[in-house]
C-alpha cells in the first residue's frame, strides 16, 4: 500500500515535471547508484551507525577515546548518518523505479504470451471441431492446417501485440505478407492485417529500393528502426503514409519455400509510421526489439510453409 | 544473417520522447524469450549497404 502510494507519487512527479529520463539516469542507470543501492552497503552501514550512536550515547562520558576526540566523533557520525540517509533514499527511489520497469515487463510478457497462446488455441479448437466430423477418405491436411486462416490470425495478433505490448498507435501499424513470382516479377499482397487499408503497390515495393526487396536479396530479415536511415541508404521505399508520418520503423523477413522444385516466395513486413518500434539509436534496445520481432516472424514462417504446400497441392490438383 | 540498419548518434533529429521503462522491459523480454546467442544479428550503421550492393553488382 505504502509502496504503491510512493510509486504513484514518483510517477506523477516524474511525468508532471517531464523528468522521467532524468530520474532514470540519476537513480537507476548509474554506477554510483549501483554501489549506493547495493545490498552489502545497506546491510552494513545502518547497523554500524546504530552501534556507533549507541556507543557514543552510552559510554560517551566514560571513555577517554570519545571525550578526548569529541569533534572528530561528531564529524564521523555526521558523515555516517548522512550516508545512511542517502543510501536509504537512493535505494527507495531505485526500487520504486525497478518496480515500474517490472510492471511494464510483466505487461509486455503477458501480451506476448497471450499472442502465442492464442495461436495454439486457435489450432487446438479447429482440430477439436474438425476431428469429430472427420471422414475416413477426407483430406486431413487440408481440413486441419488451413494456413490462410491461421496467417490472418497471426497478423492480427502481431498488431495486437504491438499495440497492447509496445504501446503503439493502432492506426499507424501495418502488418502484411507479400507473395510473388520472382521470375515473372509479379507481386501481390497475399495477406494484410487490415484489408481495407491502402498499401503501396507490392510491385512498386519489389521493383523499387525497398526494405522488402533488400531483405529478399539478402535472404534474411532486415530491421530498420528509423525509416529515414532506410531512405538515406536506399533500402526503404517512401510511401505516402511514410512521408506523412515522417518517422517510423520497418521489419521485413523473407520466406522462400521450395515445394517439389517450385519456389514460393513471401515477405513478411511490419511497418509503423509516425512512431518508432524502439529507440532507434540505442543499439542494445534495437537488438532486443529485433529478436522479439524475429520470434514473431518465426511463427509466420511456419504457417507460410504450410501455405505454400497447400497452394502447391491445390494448383497441381487443378492441373491434373 | 539478420541485419539491423541503425542510425548513428546525432544522424537524425529525435524530438520524440525516449521510453526508458519500455526499453528496459523490451530488453528483459528479449533475454527471456530467445535462446539465440548474441551475434546472430549484425548491426550496420554506415553506408555499408550501398557499397555492398555496388560490389555485388560489379
Amino acid at each position: 500500500m505504502q509502496l504503491s502510494f510512493c510509486r504513484r507519487v514518483y510517477v506523477s512527479l516524474a511525468k508532471g515535471l517531464g523528468l522521467k529520463k532524468l530520474f532514470y539516469y540519476l537513480f537507476v542507470n548509474n554506477k554510483i547508484i549501483d554501489i549506493l543501492s547495493s545490498r552489502v552497503l545497506s546491510m552494513v552501514v545502518p547497523p554500524i551507525v546504530g552501534l556507533y550512536y549507541g556507543t557514543l550515547d552510552i559510554w560517551g562520558d566514560d571513555w577517554d577515546i570519545v571525550t578526548k576526540y569529541k569533534s572528530q566523533h561528531e564529524f564521523t557520525f555526521t558523515i555516517l548518518a548522512g550516508m545512511t540517509l542517502l543510501i536509504l533514499f537512493v535505494k527507495g527511489v531505485s526500487e520504486t523505479f525497478k518496480d515500474i520497469v517490472s510492471d511494464r515487463y510483466e505487461a509486455l510478457l503477458e501480451s506476448l504470451i497471450v499472442f502465442f497462446n492464442s495461436l495454439v488455441k486457435r489450432k487446438r479448437d479447429r482440430y477439436f471441431q474438425k476431428a469429430s466430423n472427420l471422414r475416413p477418405n477426407a483430406d486431413a491436411f487440408k481440413i486441419f492446417t488451413q494456413p490462410s486462416d491461421q496467417l490472418e490470425f497471426v497478423l492480427d495478433g502481431t498488431k495486437r501485440f504491438l499495440v497492447d505490448g509496445l504501446g503503439l498507435t493502432s492506426k499507424q501499424v501495418g502488418v502484411t505478407i507479400i507473395e510473388g513470382k520472382e521470375d515473372e516479377q509479379r507481386w501481390w499482397y497475399a495477406f494484410k492485417c487490415d484489408s481495407q487499408k491502402q498499401h503501396t503497390r507490392a510491385r512498386d515495393l519489389m521493383t523499387g529500393d525497398s526494405a522488402a526487396k533488400y531483405a529478399l536479396e539478402q535472404g534474411d530479415s532486415v530491421f530498420i528502426p528509423d525509416i529515414r536511415k532506410g531512405v538515406k541508404e536506399g533500402v526503404f521505399f517512401p510511401s505516402q503514409r511514410s512521408k506523412k508520418g515522417k518517422i517510423g520503423s520497418v521489419f521485413c523477413k523473407p520466406v522462400r519455400v521450395n515445394v517439389n522444385n517450385e519456389d514460393y516466395v513471401y515477405i513478411f513486413t511490419i511497418a509503423v509510421y509516425g512512431q518508432f518500434l524502439c529507440t532507434p539509436y540505442d543499439e542494445s534496445v534495437c537488438k532486443a526489439c529485433e529478436r522479439i520481432l524475429d520470434e514473431i516472424a518465426d511463427r509466420v514462417e511456419l504457417e507460410l510453409y504450410l501455405h505454400s504446400m497447400t497452394q502447391y497441392k491445390e494448383n497441381k490438383g487443378k492441373a491434373a | 544473417m539478420r541485419q539491423i540498419l541503425m542510425s548513428k548518434p546525432g544522424e537524425f533529429d529525435y524530438t520524440g520522447k525516449r521510453q526508458p521503462v519500455t526499453n528496459l522491459a523490451v530488453k528483459m523480454l528479449a533475454k527471456v524469450i530467445t535462446s539465440k546467442e548474441s551475434g546472430d544479428e549484425v548491426v550496420i550503421v554506415s553506408q555499408k549497404l550501398k557499397s555492398d550492393k555496388e560490389t555485388e553488382q560489379q
